[in-house]
């Protein structure tokens, strides 16, 4: 082989054009959203904007639980003592499911993961195709500080290969979906 | 020293892990099995050796990039040249943030540099929190899977352990026993000052370090104690964050079946407000015996995801277990590894007893190793070299030629399939 044959394998093994497993098909984003995060043992609910407070109230209601200020104020518990936290996410990945939980503060990831139960509110606005579009969204040059992609529940098959869930993280996932607007 | 053959022949005789190593190995072939064709294999193996083979072309410029952004977002980049330096540097670390407590998130580099052992020796205690993990430091052993530390243990061997270690009652139910273990490192996280991890990525564009796990312990390492020591070996570098997601399709569907590992984590630097609360975020690149490899005709095993793949499908390691490697890593991966790292003079056990030559490793690694042909090159420069002595020599000569004939091949066969049907049967 001479040297150009070798340039020419070497950069057309980098052209490779990568299809993700979306691309060809067609699909409903908040369908596909929905179905791959039940698929990993994820709750899912869709609500209207106005209902999210009445909603979420079902979930935290008597129970020792934290919720975000911004959804409403809820005067209980810190994530270290609480079962249950309601937290906004940043976005939803349809591919697989996953809420993203991004900030600059080590605080903010600690209510998807300290207590037993983290309810994750998305809007479905926010529901993006696949990591493509997510990395896209959040280019290169200065990405906040700590960025959770969160997929199911914390779970582990260390003993033998016995699937148990909530090992350090949540044993139990909600995804709250807030309906776009203009559906009302 | 025990060589691999006579570690292999004392597994083999072993009842429990012969079960454990087949369950196990088993399900993971299913599970991988059962998901990687919802992505074109062939492309994206094909596109991730490109790209790993481009970081290992541009190694310096890429960690330069590296370093450049992720101390601009407030991380601190040291490069250590073996293992004693990366220990070094991490000793110094903990000690400028009077840490004491250090909790683990699973790391196969911190077991290459042997960090544990000497990190309790400067009296720091050094918790893994990887479940697996864990109950292999309660027992006082070594992983022997690079996924699943502990494979060779049965629950009812885990609760005895729990029961002896932790002052319990015994219990083999892993529900319970994961609950356990959930009370006992919570409070570890809670007062650790220090958290250790490895790195899955470290994205050169963005100066971030990425972390994939399933129970959670990553994500708790790097968020609740205060300082974050990273330790990657150099080739763990990607250009982009824009390939990400190549990997993060392709590791979790070979590694464990999933499309997506439950949490993926990205680390860059550290706020300014964590800053002032005396928070920070470190990394240690390590060479320890790289650019030697680099340099070599074996390079391309730098391209190593870690997936464990084909050691799920490598027929010895089925039987002879990750402890007969005597290795840090095991299966195919492990066997030219440990051979680059640790001398091919000194490991020719490796390539010659803990091979059949099946290929199956090649056609399963996620990043397109040629690991077989490695191995029968291995062979060969062991040969070269001498090392193994006259009579191997000569009949690893005398393979070479029946293997280049066809016909003194097929003859050749007769007797081995005869070996193949008398060993499958004591097996049985």
């Amino acid at each position: 082989m001479n040297s150009f044959d070798n340039i020419k394998r070497i950069t057309s093994e980098k052209n490779i054009r990568l299809r993700s497993p979306l691309k060809k098909r067609t699909y409903d984003k908040l369908q596909l959203f929905i179905k791959e995060a039940e698929a990993v043992s994820t709750e899912t609910m869709v609500i209207k904007r106005q209902n999210i407070e009445t909603e979420l109230k079902k979930l935290v209601n008597g129970k020792k639980a934290w919720v975000e200020q911004d959804i409403f104020p809820f005067d209980c518990c810190s994530t270290a003592e609480a079962d249950i936290a309601v937290q906004k996410a940043d976005f939803g990945i349809a591919e697989t499911g996953t809420v993203v939980v991004t900030s600059a503060l080590f605080s903010e990831q600690l209510p998807s993961l300290l207590p037993m139960h983290h309810v994750a509110v998305v809007n479905e606005s926010d529901i993006l195709r696949d990591t493509e579009e997510l990395f896209g969204k959040l280019g290169t040059a200065g990405i906040p500080h700590r960025i959770s992609f969160i997929t199911g529940p914390s779970k582990t098959a260390d003993i033998e290969l016995n699937l148990v869930k909530g090992v350090h993280g949540p044993g139990k996932l909600t995804i709250v979906i807030v309906e776009n607007d203009e559906k009302m | 020293m025990s060589r691999f053959s006579d570690n292999a022949t004392a597994a083999a005789k072993d009842k429990n892990l012969q079960t454990a190593l087949y369950n196990a190995t088993e399900r993971f072939k299913k599970l991988r099995a059962d998901v990687i064709g919802s992505i074109d294999f062939e492309s994206y193996r094909k596109k991730a050796s490109a790209v790993k083979s481009d970081v290992i072309d541009h190694l310096s410029y890429y960690l330069d990039q590296f370093e450049k952004n992720a101390e601009k977002q407030g991380t601190k980049v040291y490069y250590a040249e073996d293992a004693e330096k990366a220990k070094e540097i991490a000793l110094r670390i903990i000690r400028d943030n009077n840490g004491s407590l250090v909790v683990k998130g699973k790391s196969m580099v911190t077991e290459e540099i042997g960090l544990n052992e000497f990190l309790q020796k400067q009296d720091i205690e050094v918790v893994e929190t990887d479940l697996g993990e864990f109950i292999i430091q309660l027992a006082g052993e070594k992983p022997s899977h690079i996924i699943a530390p502990a494979i060779h243990k049965t629950k009812e061997e885990v609760g005895r352990l729990f029961a002896e270690k932790l002052h319990i009652d015994y219990t083999d139910d892993p529900v319970k026993l994961t609950a356990i273990a959930r009370k006992e490192l919570r409070e570890k996280f809670l007062k650790a000052d220090i958290g250790i991890t490895g790195v899955n990525f470290a994205v050169a564009d963005t100066g971030s370090v990425v972390i994939v796990t399933n129970e959670g312990n990553g994500r708790m390492v790097t968020t609740v104690p205060k300082v974050h020591i990273a330790f990657a070996t150099v080739e763990k570098i990607i250009p982009s964050i824009k390939d990400l997601s190549l990997f993060l399709r392709l590791l979790p569907r070979a590694a464990t079946g999933q499309k997506i590992s439950s949490y993926v984590s990205f680390l860059t630097g550290i706020s300014k407000e964590e800053k002032k609360n005396e928070r920070s975020r470190h990394i240690i690149f390590i060479n320890n015996g790289r650019d030697a490899i680099i340099a070599g005709a074996f390079r391309n095993i730098l391209s190593c995801i870690r997936c464990g793949a084909c050691i799920n499908v490598c027929p010895v390691y089925g039987f002879a277990g990750g402890y007969s490697y005597r290795a840090t890593y095991p299966g195919p991966i492990g066997i030219v590894l440990t051979s680059l790292l640790e001398g091919i003079s000194n490991r020719s056990d490796l390539p010659f007893s803990a091979c059949t030559l099946c290929y199956a490793c090649q056609e399963a690694c996620s990043v397109g190793i040629k690991l077989t042909d490695m191995i029968r090159e291995l062979r060969r420069a062991a040969v070269d070299r001498k090392s193994t002595g006259k009579k191997l020599s000569i009949m690893m000569r005398m393979y070479g030629t029946v293997f280049s004939s066809p016909e003194l091949y097929k003859l050749s066969k007769a007797p081995i399939n005869m070996m193949i049907q008398k060993g499958t049967k004591k097996h049985e």
